[in-house]
């Protein structure tokens, strides 16, 4: 037994050791303490967390022999590591910095370069630079491998340390390395970061000729229903005879928000179902008051970024046959979460429910939501900003469309 | 005691289980060599520690902050918080502190790395039956994190196959261990201005790319390194490993398995001089040392060899005891605290022996067991050998009743004198390399030595 002598509590283990004096020295056994009672023997109870992390931490306060970080950082630490033995990587906490990020996100402006990071075969890439913002003012491109960042190797880093690496307050400059798969070496690129306006939703007529409508919806937060109706109403009065609703790279968001813009592309039923604490599912039915146009034919464009909010959606939509998935295979997370802010400007994100689509299905990484016509861009498709899913879509719906107008021609249903 | 057995949960900074090497880029100031040593703390009453009640007031904000993070999470989680979860969880926040210190040597050991712990400490020894450490070192411009052998103990497979404290491991199973960055080893930074200088071709750069990144990808984390070699009960792993010295690379396949280490080894009386090894020392110590010098006493000893190599070291106050017996009682060592104090440690006994004293010490020779070299030196006896291993830190765990336990930092130690061995080690008065396996030249020498303080009338 690694017997040893800690100091510190008044707990003594009550005879728990066999004493055995040679020479005058005690042996280690009879003095070992340990924080709560009856541990001497390594008896298996359970741990009660509060009690523990107080133990630990008045331990390392009175004995830890190096340099003792702040009893907050402890702190923050004990939570983070508590929640992360859960295994689910949505419950979690955030301590103060992390906190405004995610706010910052969900405002919808942050301060950065402008650029949408991806992570493939372990290395982070540029999938995007967003319009007017430092990074695509810099020239970086889609596809660019970013090697460093301020001299510091990312290679094995998880994405958004990446982002935090990158992000900073405006005025602020960050040097990015860069490999392009077209230049022979890495190249260095200084950037001066900048606020970056963040458009929850982008809207156009996509197809002019044919009057296929595109809306693209990045995040689901407390304005995105109000911008889809106004993009809809938009759409609808310029004459739109079918839509696109893109919901790739949507990370998701905001529960209510994605059963209210549901239910704007489903008639009736149910748009998503619920399972809650111990087991209870509870569906939640389509709201009658979203909808303010009528239906046309519809395509939901999903790729591997879309996640949570998007699948509840998408998945609803495809099990409603009320539009068309096309795209790759989803995300795969099927919960939902709560942020509940601490004391002292924290917050914890907490998965309160898992969902399932009207037609019963769960979604997880081993089941994700896959389209109804899978289109996968290649490299080169990626590299020349070739969207190729956006161009099958609107094949698909000119087709549609194309059928529909003939069916018009004799006296027939009328949605 | 020394570090019997790293396990997996080792929180060593710059490296996680599998791939990551997060933290390569950020050059760390290189650190001691990382040993465990865990000690009787017989602190006097004026130096107890706080106790929980004084910490009480300015903790509470914080531990509100863990109350109400609990209880959000017990309300709202959409699974049931089980008391199972809670251990976890507890677990969690455990691992979590632990590694928020940053210092390699201070862990979370959960049920199984603590009892694995446990028997080392009483000389059961799994894997290969080799105490390991880590030490950083700089190596060129890199900054390698060496895993060390520090002792294979008497009877393992490690010794069977040969292998010798000093050795630093470099592939398990054929698996490159990742001790440095990689990248940095094939100088691409270099290579990026030849390649811009149009010195070299942009093909060779990539290749030597993409060959470090699967170097990288392809390699053994250390974690998973250590606990191949200390944990495993059966099967063989290959090992391969550098020994300082010798510039062929060494390969060696081990047989993991329980080893019996018995902390001490005798020998007969020769030449009216008798020989005692301790192997670590651990609470079976003293009744076996006792034994094996009442025999020596019965063979009329008049000198004696005192064989610390390879002693990883073991429980500071059963070394305390030894120390005493052969340089008497009284101040034994010192040991600074958390609060950088210094206390005195006491041995009781008061008498000595008065025979000479040969203490063999090589670079295997850690923790606690160069504290008796180092006190002993300090009453007399002499130090034939190599330069010890050069460990003098102190970590305590605190004991949880999961059967887990937090293992922290808690101290240095420092000879009676107040000689600090930390990152140095010993140097012996008489510094002799071993030999070949066949002949033991230190012993030799040791015996010479005695002899002829025997022979001075």
């Amino acid at each position: 037994m690694i017997c040893s002598f800690v100091t510190g509590f008044t707990y003594r283990d009550p005879g728990n050791g066999r004493h055995t004096a040679l020479g005058g020295v005690d042996l280690l056994r009879m003095r070992m303490i340990s924080a709560v009672s009856g541990g001497g023997k390594g008896a298996a109870a359970d741990l009660a967390p509060i009690e523990t992390y107080w133990n630990v931490i008045s331990y390392v306060d009175s004995h830890y022999y190096g340099e003792k970080p702040k009893p907050r950082q402890l702190t923050y630490a004990a939570i983070r590591g508590m929640m992360g033995a859960l295994g689910d990587r949505y419950t979690r906490f955030m301590d103060p910095d992390e906190y405004k990020e995610m706010n910052e996100e969900t405002r919808g402006d942050f301060e950065g370069i402008g650029a949408q990071l991806g992570e493939k075969n372990g290395g982070i890439y540029i999938q995007k630079t967003y319009d007017d913002t430092p990074a695509q003012r810099a020239n970086l491109k889609s596809q660019d491998v970013i090697l460093k960042v301020d001299d510091k190797l990312v290679q094995g880093m998880e994405i958004q340390d990446v982002v935090k690496l990158i992000r900073g307050p405006r005025g602020t400059k960050v040097r990015l390395t860069i490999k392009r798969s077209d230049t022979p070496a890495p190249f260095d690129v200084e950037l001066t970061r900048d606020t970056v306006a963040f458009r929850i939703v982008e809207f156009r007529m996509e197809d002019t000729a044919n009057k296929i409508g595109y809306i693209a919806l990045r995040q689901f937060n407390d304005k995105s229903d109000e911008m889809i109706y106004e993009a809809l109403s938009d759409l609808d009065s310029q004459g739109a005879r079918a839509l696109i609703l893109d919901l790739r790279n949507n990370p998701g968001g905001v529960l209510d928000s994605a059963v209210s813009i549901g239910s704007r592309f489903i008639r009736d039923g149910d748009v998503v179902v619920i399972q809650n604490k111990g087991g209870r599912r509870s569906a939640i039915p389509v709201d009658p008051s979203k909808h303010s146009f009528a239906a046309r034919p519809l395509v939901v464009l999903v790729d591997r970024g879309t996640a949570s909010a998007s699948e509840i959606v998408a998945g609803a939509i495809q099990d409603h046959k009320a539009g068309t998935l096309i795209g790759n295979e989803s995300f795969g997370k099927g919960f939902v979460q709560q942020i509940m802010p601490l004391e002292g400007r924290c917050a914890i994100a907490i998965t309160t429910a898992k969902y399932l689509t009207p037609n019963g299905h769960e979604v997880t990484l081993s089941q994700k939501i896959k389209p109804d016509i899978v289109v996968e861009p290649t490299d080169e498709d990626l590299k020349n900003e070739n969207d190729v899913q956006l161009k099958r879509a609107v094949q698909f719906l000119k087709e549609k469309l194309g059928a529909a107008t003939t069916a018009e021609a004799t006296p027939g249903q009328k949605t | 005691m020394g570090i019997w057995a790293l396990v997996a949960a080792l929180s060593v900074g710059a490296f996680y289980a599998g791939v990551g090497i997060r933290q390569i880029g950020t050059p760390r100031a290189p650190k001691k060599p990382m040993l465990q040593a865990s000690v009787l703390l017989k602190l006097t009453p004026e130096s107890a520690p706080v106790t929980l009640e004084a910490s009480k007031q300015s903790g509470n904000e914080d531990r509100d902050l863990v109350s109400m993070a609990l209880s959000r999470l017990k309300e709202a989680y959409f699974e049931p918080i089980t008391k199972e979860k809670e251990t976890l969880m507890s677990r969690g926040a455990v691992r979590g502190m632990i590694e928020s210190l940053d210092d390699p040597d201070s862990r979370f050991l959960d049920p199984t790395e603590r009892k694995l712990l446990d028997d080392a400490g009483a000389g059961r020894f799994h894997g290969i039956g080799a105490v390991c450490g880590l030490r950083q070192e700089k190596v060129g411009d890199l900054n390698e994190t060496k895993v060390l052998i520090v002792a294979p103990m008497p009877g393992s497979p490690a010794e069977q196959a040969g292998l010798r404290a000093g050795d630093s491991v470099t592939y398990v199973d054929d698996k490159w261990v990742v001790t440095h960055d990689p990248f940095k080893e094939a100088g691409l930074e270099k290579m990026a201005n030849q390649v811009r200088n149009h010195e070299l071709d942009a093909l060779t750069y990539q290749k030597t790319y993409e060959a470090a990144l699967k170097r990288l990808k392809d390699g053994m984390g250390i974690p998973d390194a250590l606990d191949s070699i200390t944990s495993k009960s059966s099967g063989e792993i290959s090992i391969r490993v550098q020994r300082p010295g010798v510039e062929k690379p060494i390969d060696v396949k081990v047989r993991c398995r329980k080893t019996l280490v018995e902390p001490v080894i005798s020998r007969p009386v020769k030449h009216a001089i008798a020989y005692i090894r301790v192997t670590q020392f651990n609470r079976y110590t003293p009744a076996q040392f006792s034994g094996a010098w009442n025999r020596a006493l019965a063979y009329q000893a008049k000198g004696l060899v005192l064989d610390l190599r390879n002693n990883p070291g073991g429980l500071m106050d059963i070394a305390a005891d030894i120390a005493g017996r052969l340089g008497g009682g009284g101040l034994i060592a010192n040991l600074e605290g958390a609060d950088k104090a210094r206390r005195a440690v006491y041995e009781p006994r008061t008498r000595k022996l008065s025979i000479p004293v040969v203490v063999l010490v090589n670079e295997g020779t850690a923790s606690v067991a160069e504290l008796v070299a180092g006190t002993l030196r300090e009453r007399g006896a002499t130090l034939v050998g190599e330069r010890t291993f050069g460990d003098g830190l102190v970590q305590t765990p605190l004991l949880l009743k999961d059967g887990s336990a937090a293992v922290v930092t808690t101290g240095k130690m420092l000879t009676a004198k107040g000689v600090d061995f930390n990152g140095k080690g010993l140097v012996p008065d008489k510094q002799i390399h071993q030999g070949g396996p066949q002949t033991d030249v230190q012993l030799d020498e040791a015996m010479s030595i005695l002899q002829a303080k025997i022979g001075k009338a």
